[in-house]
């Protein structure tokens, strides 16, 4: 017995709403990796086109609810397909803003490097580079959790997730001790503060949309539980 | 400027069932029983000649729960609801073996009286199938059988109880005394519901009662069926998996005969134990 829909138009629709959600994340990946480059080359004109692609996304994620609408009326989905349409609802909405983020990047690309502006010191920006790389590696593996729909590449994710709280947290310490060296860059530790916390936030929605699939797996809500327990109830599996 | 082309591993081809029902030992995944339940039933085997039909069953009603059982065509949901009022005596071919009780008393004991039985465990069917009587005298004739009224007014009593039950009454209470027959497809169904209750049965047998009625007239009887709950144990077969989420607080999933997967509607309908009843009420086979 194939696992495909009696209906088949019903399997395209699904096929279609997932290869949606897949070249949201592939846009949102890609906006975050320009906007380091952008950064690290000083290219205020990338970022200002990263800025405006980001309604890219925004098309995307209204395009995505007018679908998933579409399919709960039509349809009327039970089970796991049910559970699989509220969760891309939400893995819309986690994309979406992980863009946002991205955009955030950009901006301060922008903020540094437009003509007039002071940029700030190399050893400064290295934080961002470190951390952009490995959030965007989580969203990676969300969406490759996502098209294979495997809880064990979702909590990979959420191991990841662990590993970036610590580095946080050694970030900010390390820039607490540049700050107390030359207050004179208050502005920019300001900026790059912000930056990393997008970064951080970048991260959260990545581990979100890991949640969400195992949501769309097994029907448990992994959302507001610590890691350690989100990793116990995958391995439960 | 390009954008980064990024690709992501994509699903492989699975398979959602192997074969379970081959094993003649097959648990019902769920809980089968009910604490205080109006009727139990416990390991039920119906054969139709040397076909058999039913394998195993055992599957509790609860008190005042509306039970739906839905499956594909042939699964034996019908055969196994008709066996809770008898109605397989009809037929000469049919033998069933197996313990079904209703409040503790072995319905197909030598002792039990089977019309009192189905008086007891009443039935609504697919069709709507009034006497070609008056609206009056389809709900009056189940009451008379049994003796249940003491005199005329006793009777009107009963009768426009019952058929306000069924909320029936305000279509119908000007014409008491027109052919039931000539009601609509939906009338027709309320009436023989109302016949039903107007003997104040303890479970209520449901075949398919909406599938040959409109949406509105089936949306009417689900009302219906909520309200009567309040008051009766009712069990439906329906072919209709919303109806059954809609409707029941309890649903039992048939497939060749057996009783794969029971459980509360809400889980079922979002996240079934077993992958047959997940592969069938999402529509991977029928």
């Amino acid at each position: 017995m194939n696992e495909g829909h009696i209906v088949k138009r019903f399997d395209q629709e699904l096929e279609h709403l997932n290869s949606l959600i897949l070249e949201m994340g592939q846009l949102a990946i890609s906006q975050l990796t320009e906007a380091l480059e952008s950064l690290a080359n000083e290219d205020t004109e990338q970022a200002y086109n990263i800025i405006a692609r980001d309604s890219k996304l925004n098309d995307l994620d209204s395009q995505s609810n007018d679908e998933i609408i579409r399919l709960i009326a039509k349809r009327q989905p039970v089970a796991r397909d049910l559970r699989e349409l509220i969760a891309i609802g939400k893995i819309v909405s986690d994309l979406e803003r992980a863009g946002d983020e991205a955009r955030k990047i950009a901006g301060l690309t922008i903020r540094f490097f437009e003509p007039g502006n002071k940029p700030p010191s190399d050893e400064i920006l290295r934080d961002i580079h470190q951390l952009a790389e490995y959030v965007c590696k989580m969203l990676q593996l969300s969406m490759n959790s996502f098209g294979e729909q495997n809880m064990k590449t979702a909590g990979k994710v959420v191991k990841r997730g662990l590993k970036l709280d610590n580095q946080l947290q050694s970030i900010i310490r390390r820039l607490t001790t540049f700050i107390m060296e030359d207050p004179r860059n208050i502005g920019h530790f300001i900026d790059i503060v912000l930056g990393i916390r997008a970064l951080e936030r970048f991260g959260g929605h990545a581990k979100n949309i890991a949640g969400h699939i195992v949501f769309i797996q097994t029907g448990e809500d992994l959302r507001h539980v610590a890691d350690d327990e989100f990793l116990k109830s995958i391995g439960k599996h | 400027m390009n954008q980064t082309t990024i690709e992501f591993s994509r699903p492989t081809e699975r398979n959602i069932a192997d074969d379970p029902l081959n094993d003649p030992n097959y648990k019902t995944v769920g809980e089968v029983t009910v604490p205080n339940a109006a009727m139990t039933t416990k390991n039920v085997d119906v054969h139709y000649g040397d076909k058999q039909a039913i394998f195993n069953v055992s599957l509790d009603v609860g008190r005042n729960e509306v039970l739906a059982m839905i499956g594909p065509s042939g699964c034996g949901k019908s055969t196994f609801i008709r066996c809770l009022n008898r109605m397989n005596d009809t037929i000469d071919s049919c033998r069933i073996k197996g313990d079904i009780r209703l409040d503790g008393e072995d319905i197909y004991s030598r002792h039990m009286d089977v019309v009192l039985l189905r008086a007891r465990v009443g039935m609504v069917f697919q069709k709507p199938n009034p006497f070609p009587k008056s609206v009056y005298d389809n709900v009056a004739y189940g009451v008379n059988l049994h003796g249940l009224s003491g005199s005329k007014s006793e009777l009107d009593d009963i009768v426009e109880d019952a058929l306000k039950r069924a909320g029936l009454w305000d279509e119908v209470s000007d014409r008491l005394n027109q052919p039931g027959t000539g009601l609509s497809g939906g009338q027709q169904q309320r009436l023989c519901i109302a016949r039903a209750i107007a003997i104040s049965p303890e479970i209520i047998l449901m075949d398919e009662p909406c599938s040959a009625l409109d949406p509105i007239a089936t949306a009417k009887i689900e009302e219906l069926i909520d309200e009567l709950s309040q008051r009766y144990s009712i069990c439906i077969v329906t072919h209709s998996m919303q109806q059954a989420a809609r409707v029941s607080q309890r649903t039992a999933y048939f497939h060749l005969g057996k009783l794969i997967e029971v459980g509360a509607t809400d889980i079922i309908f979002t996240n079934p134990s077993h992958r047959l009843t997940e592969g069938y009420i999402t529509g991977r086979f029928g």
